[in-house]
């Protein structure tokens, strides 16, 4: 790891001061990911700004338009732990409960955690020059891709990181951001994610210098309910072999309106369309969200390592809608 | 001197032997069953354990002395490569680097056999220095087709790892192959045939590998993270051709080692040679990539195996081919056939190699078992199928050991065997089962180990060994047997451990250190305490034979008159202090000793989630025999650190090697998957006093016998869970979900 210079910023003002006048500052909120970039040599920055003391990018509100607010550096572990977001975003709290360990979900941040950068080994490697690093390989395509994407996986076969991201996805979020200008914008959380053929450099649609500062994400209401899964290999700290989450809104035992999200599958996470649409206007069944399942996966390509990820998919989305629909129907 | 001869009660409750022994009289009584040990066998707390988790224990990573730089390795990013050029003037020129070694000075190859050897050394004055001059070095590398992986090295084009030699080496075809095939194909036995595989597993030491290096005149000192204090002593004096005596290896405490850091390693000898070339303190600490690639690794393992059961359920045949894959170095043997009753004359085993481009394999605790467990339990269980008998009836009746015998017993109890259904016959998304496995060890321990021990005129008491402690509780092993002979608590006790000035001791390896330490110990407390009676008796004129050492009190056993503190007594110690050492004799031998060895066995309870294909270790009872126990708390904790370790190997652990540039891809602490608190299941260690007779103490040590079943009992509950099985740790889900689908399930 390179030196560095450390501001830590008090204001908002503060940020986009420093973030303007040094060239090349990256903004610090847990640093769970951007310390583990510095030390695999991924990144040097020679400033650092911190965004521990920055007060109004943190906390969790509901809005009156049917919005829960979370500031960019709420703590995962604090989103949680939200009796706001285990009742209006099951899924959200679901996936939080779900990410690292409490360690980490007591640095690491909302808005940290949206914009983490991949976990594939040869990109984490120093020693491949691999394709998302500027290089002309994915070295995972022929090589060692037991953890890789089953789909979208063409130029480059990382699988997307984040366990918010879906959860929130599920619930319609949007994506608040402040750019170099100070002006701030929001974006769909269905048009934030950047596939590795469009730009193969980030994973986001941000700039360098745009700052995530919050999202907000549509809230349950009666009849709805909303569930976050993943699986993976070991119980503590690990990374998502396959995940899915689904808000299931009905009417009576009616499917009114679905939303099924995967992830860890592909570069990006994955708005289903063709399984949701399994289940709308439909009476709720286990055996329906089975087939959800299999739609769900219908156009997988997997790698020679990863085929498992298929089978293991489908009861992903199976179960998410299952326990979804349970919410919905009032359950704990 | 002159001898004594001694009544002793041996074995265990079920089976006691009685046994006389003539000793010499500087060795006190051997404990046996009749022996009531007042702090010995009792739970007791680490003498250091406030140290350790208040930060004040300083492991080698924490020395910093005045001026220190910071030493590191040019390495190789090829899996087969000859180094043509280094230009080690422009690394000199770095800056804020001190000083280089070359590969010659080192006297390492400059043909690369494995990604990340190391081609030279360097020193420079920050980490971040140090960093930069690595990246920034020119090298030039005559790259050569590689075979990193074990598919790759066993292709018949396969690139040759060594020189022009073929990388499988197949072993030698076995006696009595015609035989046992013959047997097996008689039609008279149920044949099981199964093809076992373990993965590469590293030792992932919490601390990394590595030394502190600092000249004092012709005096070295070296901080460093090791297994083997004098080993290291004696390696580094033969690598700078200087006397043993110039040398102190410190190691008062180290961060795991599994049978990775026996050697001095080369990062001793380069931190040695940097310091002296530059006149400063020098520190290599490697980082966690390095440590995962260059400090060894248990070797993988193929187990072809047929067993023939006949119809009394006994083992009537058994061939097995081991193969396995030490990298670049030597020694990949699996220990397959071993424990049951496998009849010698009907059992045909090969043991074969193959060669990788990899970084070579190193000792790792019970070497060659965890992998011949696996296999072995595999065919077991499988024959059991065949057989139809239930696993743990095939196991009590295909294994003589006394102990065993009454820990299947014990364990069934414990797990609820009695619970357990038919194979294949649980429903649902969540099924569960139980599975059984066995080990055997020796660690007896023996020469040479000597403890000093040094009781003062103001009754202080300090006892010294200079071997160090693996974390497992070496230094309160002494406080704990001074005080058994000395009637004080443990704590009262001031102990040294881990420095080569003090007294020698053993490697820590075999799971000998208990079992060479303790009775020396024990020797030297007891020397120390027998001249503080006489001095006792004197002033109490009665019988020093008559004296005991107890409770804080010298007192006679016939005439409570005759009583005084110990602290009095230490008063009437005239030049400041009575020291004695003790010294390890050899073990008693076979005439006396009960076993000369130790038996386990493992029960393990686990659920599959079979949607998931994740195998969740409910619970696990671990019954082991460590001869008499010490410390009732860290021969639990030996259990216990050997059980997770077991079931991270059977669920987790292994080594990815990358078949394009051949590194080792999750050379990492995070996808390289070690099991933790989440996946923790409920477990139980219990342990049998086994007077075994071996030593002074009966200790025997637990080390390793410990991670030995844990993986194949955990493997047999999800056999029993599934109705298939899965023939290849770790049990991962895919492995899981891949074992369904075949099964048709």
């Amino acid at each position: 790891m390179k030196n560095f210079d450390y501001y830590v910023a008090a204001s908002t003002d503060d940020v986009r001061d420093v973030m303007k006048k040094v060239k090349g500052a990256r903004p610090k909120a847990g640093g769970t990911d951007l310390v583990t970039l510095m030390k695999d040599h991924l990144t040097a920055p020679s400033s650092i700004v911190s965004l521990d003391d920055v007060s109004d990018f943190a906390g969790i509100k509901e809005n009156r338009s049917r919005g829960v607010w979370m500031g960019a550096t709420t703590t995962i572990a604090d989103v949680a732990a939200s009796e706001v977001v285990q009742s209006t975003g099951m899924a959200v709290a679901d996936a939080a409960a779900r990410t690292g360990t409490p360690l980490i979900r007591n640095k690491a941040t909302v808005g940290g955690n949206l914009c983490q950068r991949p976990r594939c080994w040869y990109f984490r490697h120093p020693d491949y020059p691999c394709s998302k690093k500027g290089g002309e390989t994915c070295y995972a395509q022929e090589g060692e891709n037991k953890y890789h994407a089953i789909f979208e996986n063409v130029t480059c076969n990382i699988v997307h990181p984040s366990n918010l991201a879906p959860a929130l996805w599920a619930h319609d979020a949007k994506v608040h951001v402040m750019g170099a200008n100070g002006r701030s914008r929001d974006i769909g959380i269905d048009e934030f994610w950047v596939l590795p053929e469009e730009d193969m450099s980030k994973e986001t649609v941000l700039e360098d210098d745009d700052l995530v500062t919050g999202v907000t994400y549509r809230r349950s209401e009666a009849g709805s309910g909303s569930a976050y899964i993943e699986v993976r290999e070991k119980q503590s700290y690990d990374w998502a072999l396959t995940n899915a989450a689904a808000r299931v809104d009905l009417s009576g035992d009616r499917v009114k309106d679905v939303r099924l999200v995967i992830s860890a599958v592909a570069p990006v996470p994955m708005r289903r369309e063709e399984a949701e649409a399994v289940l709308r206007g439909k009476p709720f069944s286990e055996e329906l969200a089975r087939k959800a399942g299999e739609a769900a996966v219908a156009d997988a390509t997997p790698l020679r390592d990863n085929k498992y990820k298929i089978r293991m998919l489908k009861a992903t989305v199976a179960h998410t809608l299952i326990e979804a629909a349970r919410r919905a129907k009032g359950g704990k | 001197m002159s001898d004594k001869t001694h009544k002793l009660k041996l074995g265990f409750r079920d089976d006691v032997r009685e046994v006389e022994i003539t000793l010499p009289d500087d060795e006190p009584r051997p404990f046996d069953l009749d022996s009531k040990r007042d702090i010995m066998g009792k739970p007791h707390q680490k003498v250091d354990a406030v140290m350790k988790v208040t930060g004040r224990a300083k492991y080698t990573h924490d020395m910093n002395p005045t001026g220190m730089l910071f030493g590191g390795f040019i390495r190789c990013p090829h899996a087969k490569a000859n180094l043509i050029s280094l230009d080690l003037e422009k690394l000199t020129a770095a800056p804020g680097v001190k000083a280089v070694i070359g590969a010659a000075d080192l006297r390492m190859p400059t043909e690369v056999r494995y990604a990340g050897q190391p081609v030279a050394a360097l020193a420079a004055e920050s980490r971040q220095a140090l960093e930069s001059a690595i990246a920034g070095v020119t090298a030039s590398w005559k790259v050569l087709p590689h075979a990193a992986r074990l598919d790759q090295a066993m292709a018949p084009d396969a690139p040759a790892v060594h020189g022009n030699r073929g990388n499988v080496r197949p072993g030698r075809d076995p006696r009595r192959l015609e035989e046992v095939e013959s047997a097996l194909k008689s039609g008279n036995l149920k044949v099981a045939a199964v093809v076992a595989r373990t993965q590469v597993q590293t030792h992932s030491c919490l601390e990394t590998h590595g030394t502190c290096a600092q000249w004092d005149g012709d005096q070295l000192t070296l901080w460093t993270s090791t297994q083997a204090t004098f080993g290291v002593r004696s390696q580094v004096a033969r690598g700078l051709d200087i006397p043993q005596s110039n040398i102190t290896v410190i190691s008062e405490f180290m961060g795991g080692g599994f049978g990775s850091k026996f050697g001095a390693g080369y990062w001793s000898l380069a931190a040695a040679l940097l310091a002296k070339k530059t006149g400063k303190p020098v520190k290599i600490m490697l980082d966690r990539r390095e440590d995962q690639t260059d400090t060894g690794n248990r070797p993988d393992s193929i187990q072809d195996m047929a067993m023939g059961v006949d119809g009394e359920g006994k083992i009537a045949a058994y061939k097995v081919s081991n193969t396995g894959t030490p990298g670049i170095g030597r020694g990949a043997s699996v220990t397959n056939p071993m424990i049951y009753d496998i009849p010698r004359d009907a059992t045909a085993s090969r043991r074969g190699e193959v060669a990788t481009n990899a970084g070579g394999a190193q000792a790792f605790r019970a070497p060659g078992h965890p992998q011949g467990s696996f296999g072995l339990e595999t065919v077991m269980d499988l024959a059991a199928e065949k057989a139809g008998l239930d696993p743990l009836r095939f196991r009590i009746r295909n294994d003589s050991h006394p102990i065993r015998q009454l820990q299947y017993k014990d364990g069934a109890d414990r797990i609820g065997w009695s619970n357990r259904k038919p194979n294949g016959t649980a429903e649902g998304r969540y099924r569960t089962g139980y599975g059984v496995a066995s080990a055997r060890w020796g660690g007896l321990g023996g020469p040479r180990a000597e403890v000093f021990c040094r009781i003062t005129s103001d009754g202080s008491v300090e006892v010294r060994n200079g071997a160090q402690d693996l974390g497992v509780g070496t230094r309160t092993l002494l406080a704990v047997i001074a005080g058994e002979e000395l009637g004080m608590d443990p704590s009262m006790i001031k102990t040294a451990i881990g420095n080569t000035n003090d007294p020698i001791g053993p490697g820590s390896g075999g799971s000998r250190t208990a079992g060479s330490i303790a009775p020396a110990a024990r020797q030297a407390a007891f020397l120390a305490g027998r001249e503080l009676r006489q001095l006792a008796a004197k002033h109490l004129q009665c019988d020093a034979d008559d004296l005991v050492t107890k409770g804080g009190k010298v007192m006679s056993v016939k005439d409570s008159s005759k009583s005084m503190s110990f602290k009095d007594a230490c008063r009437l110690i005239r030049q400041g202090e009575i020291s004695a050492v003790g010294k390890r004799n050899r073990n008693y031998g076979n005439d006396a000793t009960y076993l000369n060895g130790v038996g386990g066995v493992q029960f393990a309870k686990a659920t599959v989630d079979v949607d998931f294909g994740v195998v969740k270790v409910d619970h696990i009872v671990a019954l082991q025999d460590c001869g008499l126990v010490i410390n009732q708390l860290t021969a639990e904790g030996q259990i216990f650190g050997g059980v997770i370790q077991g079931l991270s190997y059977a669920l987790f652990e292994e080594r990815h090697m990358d078949r394009h540039l051949g590194h080792m891809v999750n050379s990492d602490l995070e996808m390289y998957k070690i099991a933790g608190p989440a996946d923790m299941p409920e477990m139980d260690a219990i342990l049998y006093d086994i007077a075994n007779g071996a030593n002074n103490c009966s200790v025997a040590g637990v080390g390793e016998p410990t991670m030995i079943p844990t993986a194949a009992a955990i493997a047999g509950a999800v056999h029993n869970a599934l109705g298939v099985r899965v023939t290849s740790i770790p049990m991962t889900p895919d492995k899981v979900l891949m074992a369904l689908e075949e099964g048709g399930k």
